[in-house]
């Protein structure tokens, strides 16, 4: 020690001080140094070597036989593993090593946090081997252990986040990284549809109370409670802290007896509870907890807590965001495949009747008739597809959120729907029987008569479509002065109670329309298009018993309405 | 020309339907044609079996899935072809998921029907 210090001070008096002052100047380092004999007895110490070790004093420590300190606390090396004392720095500065260090994270029995200390010890050699003396310096790293545990924890729970779309599964891996390193207890709920609180991961590190939990949770399920912390954090977006968990709480949150009872069973003494969010809005609520006699959460717990509820938010967001894109290319290629295939009827008509007149010539036949019939046929069936083609553009342009350029011009419904009634009569089966009534002797407004004449279509074809046995099918047409409207009742298979609120769904059919065939875009484009014109729609049915479907088409336009399509 | 095979059409458009119906009639066969699955079925109960059916599967009332079942399940209609006319873009999976001996998409060339029907017909 001595050739270590070589002071620079004037005079042999000043000499002479400093050497009375080097125990008062060892007592005055922050870091902690201890020297030992080889036996293990402590043979100097510090106050912050005492204080690390869970002492008041140095004298407490001095003169301690060997190993009388070490089972006052657990020691783990960098792995996590529990450290040996052989593996410890001052034994291996005694077996030789030149100048060992070491990270030691120990835990003072009786106190609740591990602390860090990176321990440096060396040789310090006697007149013999036995009195051998090893001076170990512990420098206190807590703090900087702490924010490199944090960053790798928010590492980890990122690149857990980040791998999968799949943020059931997701979520459930997160939980099981919270849970043991910053909590005991982990539970996270993600609103799915609106208002819909879904619980997709519950962990505890005691699998004796993940059981009790998972029963908690069977019996009592979260879904079903109106009100509680997870709720009101999803609803504020503000984390709940409760940092001492009491018996009236639980009281409070307890369904019943049995429900406390388990409750209380849990012990848990303290929760967090910190929204998700994503997509700047509350995505979902992940909750921790301690139970008694667990470490309680630090400040930066929490903080750390909270961000990963941003992370997680974040993730979720961006799951749900593919998701519905992902929904949205597979309805468009739905609605491709379903455009394609509607095509092909009236085009396979088209190409039979031209094969059938083609045939007739090839056979030397020289009646014109049928010929006439075929070229008409043909007219009819591309006047089939033009409309469908039309239809097609109408939906493809207003699902992209653009403007259908409305044609306004006077219009009489009267003579409208008697056309395209004639028309349909002409095409259905000998089951269906059309029976058209008019209040008046036309009813004029100022309409789009090729789109009210697709929606009348639309249904006049559902009419029949949905009424496989047959029957009357009853046209009206009337006028109040103010609005036309048209009326068609079948008495088919009706629409079920829960389906009628959404039969105007882009691509939503009933739930009873089994194999027949249809878009799903009939209904909603036709609405669509009344509403363009100023008009509404309306359904009225009854499930085994038919439909009746009204529009009402306004018989003066409202100023400026003649750009009905326009935003 | 003699009426070659006896052949049933169930189709729900009524254009197709007549089409199909001329077509084959115009190469020599015995036709009927049924809208839906129970005229279809309507038409082989009173003793006419046909030797091949040209079923569409979409249909209002009873579908040519239910058809084809009911079909199935009578032993006298054992040996009754079927050949599914379709437009769906699945067509090959949906026939062979009935078990029907061939499909047509539509549109196709109306010699695809006699050529069907002879194929099945004369073996």
């Amino acid at each position: 020690m001595p050739e270590l210090i070589e002071p620079m001070v004037a005079s042999d008096q000043s000499r002479d001080d400093l050497q009375h002052q080097l125990p008062a100047i060892f007592d005055s380092v922050a870091d902690g140094i201890t020297v030992l004999d080889r036996s293990g007895g402590i043979v100097l110490a510090n106050p912050a070597a005492a204080q690390l070790l869970g002492y008041e004093d140095a004298a407490d420590i001095i003169g301690q036989p060997s190993g009388a300190l070490s089972g006052g606390f657990e020691m783990f090396g960098d792995d996590g593993e529990p450290l040996a004392p052989e593996r410890l720095p001052t034994a291996r500065a005694f077996a030789g090593e030149e100048a060992p260090e070491a990270a030691v994270r120990f835990r003072v029995r009786g106190s609740l946090r591990d602390r860090w200390s990176l321990v440096r010890s060396r040789l310090l050699p006697g007149s013999s081997t036995e009195h051998d003396l090893v001076v170990t310096s512990f420098q206190d790293i807590t703090a900087i252990k702490q924010v490199e545990l944090r960053l790798s924890f928010l590492s980890d729970a990122s690149a857990v986040l980040g791998e999968s779309l799949d943020y059931h599964d997701t979520l459930s891996r997160v939980a099981n990284l919270v849970v043991p390193a910053l909590a005991d207890w982990c539970a996270i709920d993600v609103l799915e549809e609106p208002d819909q609180v879904h619980r997709v991961a519950l962990t505890h590190v005691d699998p004796e109370m993940l059981a009790l939990a998972d029963e908690i949770q069977r019996r009592w399920p979260p879904e079903k409670t109106e009100e509680g912390v997870a709720r009101r954090v999803m609803r504020d977006g503000v984390p709940v802290y409760v940092p001492d968990v009491t018996d009236e709480m639980l009281q409070a949150a307890a369904r019943d007896d049995e429900h406390l009872e388990l409750l209380r069973r849990l012990e848990l003494r303290e929760v967090l509870t910190v929204p998700l969010f994503g997509q700047g809005r509350v995505l979902g609520a992940l909750s921790v907890g301690n139970s008694t006699g667990a470490d309680p959460l630090s400040q930066e717990d929490r903080d750390l807590i909270e961000d990963l509820g941003r992370r997680a938010g974040d993730a979720i967001g961006g799951a749900q965001l593919m998701r519905e894109a992902q929904e949205a290319v597979r309805q468009r290629d739905e609605f491709l495949a379903i455009a394609s295939h509607d095509m092909r009827t009236p085009l396979a008509a088209v190409r039979g009747y031209a094969q059938l007149a083609l045939r007739h010539l090839d056979r030397g036949g020289t009646d014109i008739q049928p010929l006439a019939r075929w070229l008409r046929d043909i007219d009819e069936s591309a006047d089939r597809l033009n409309d469908l083609v039309a239809e097609l553009m109408d939906v493809s342009l207003l699902r992209g959120g653009k403007n259908v350029p409305l044609q306004l011009a006077p219009t009489d419904l009267v003579a409208l729907v008697n056309d395209r009634v004639r028309e349909h009569a002409t095409s259905a089966d000998e089951k269906h029987a059309f029976r058209v009534q008019a209040d008046a002797e036309e009813v004029v407004g100022h309409w789009d008569a090729a789109r009210l004449a697709r929606v009348l279509d639309n249904l006049l074809g559902n009419a029949v479509k949905y009424s496989p046995d047959g029957g009357d099918i009853e046209v009206n047409i009337a006028t109040d002065g103010a609005f036309g409207s048209v009326t068609v009742t079948d008495h088919g298979i009706g629409i079920a109670a829960k389906d009628l609120g959404r039969i105007f769904t882009p691509m939503f059919r009933g739930t009873n329309t089994g194999s027949v065939a249809g878009t799903g875009l009939g209904l909603s484009g036709s609405r669509t298009l009344v509403e363009l014109m100023g008009g509404r729609i309306q359904v009225q049915s009854r499930l085994g018993q038919g439909s009746t479907f009204t529009i009402w088409l306004p018989l003066q336009q409202a100023n400026g309405n003649a750009q009905a399509g326009t935003a | 020309m003699q009426d070659e095979h006896r052949v049933l059409i169930v189709e729900d458009d009524p254009a197709l339907r007549e089409i199909y119906a001329g077509a084959l009639r115009g190469f020599g066969h015995e036709v009927r044609t049924a809208a839906d699955g129970s005229a279809a079925l309507d038409a082989l109960s009173n003793g006419w079996a046909p030797c091949v059916v040209f079923l569409d599967l979409r249909m209002p009332g009873m579908d040519g899935w239910e058809f084809s079942r009911r079909l199935r399940a009578e032993e006298r209609w054992r040996d009754v072809h079927v050949v599914v006319v379709a437009a769906h873009f699945r067509i090959d999976q949906e026939a062979a998921d009935i078990g029907a001996d061939g499909w047509l998409q539509k549109p196709f060339d109306l010699v695809r029907l006699d050529e069907e029907t002879r194929a099945l017909c004369q073996s």
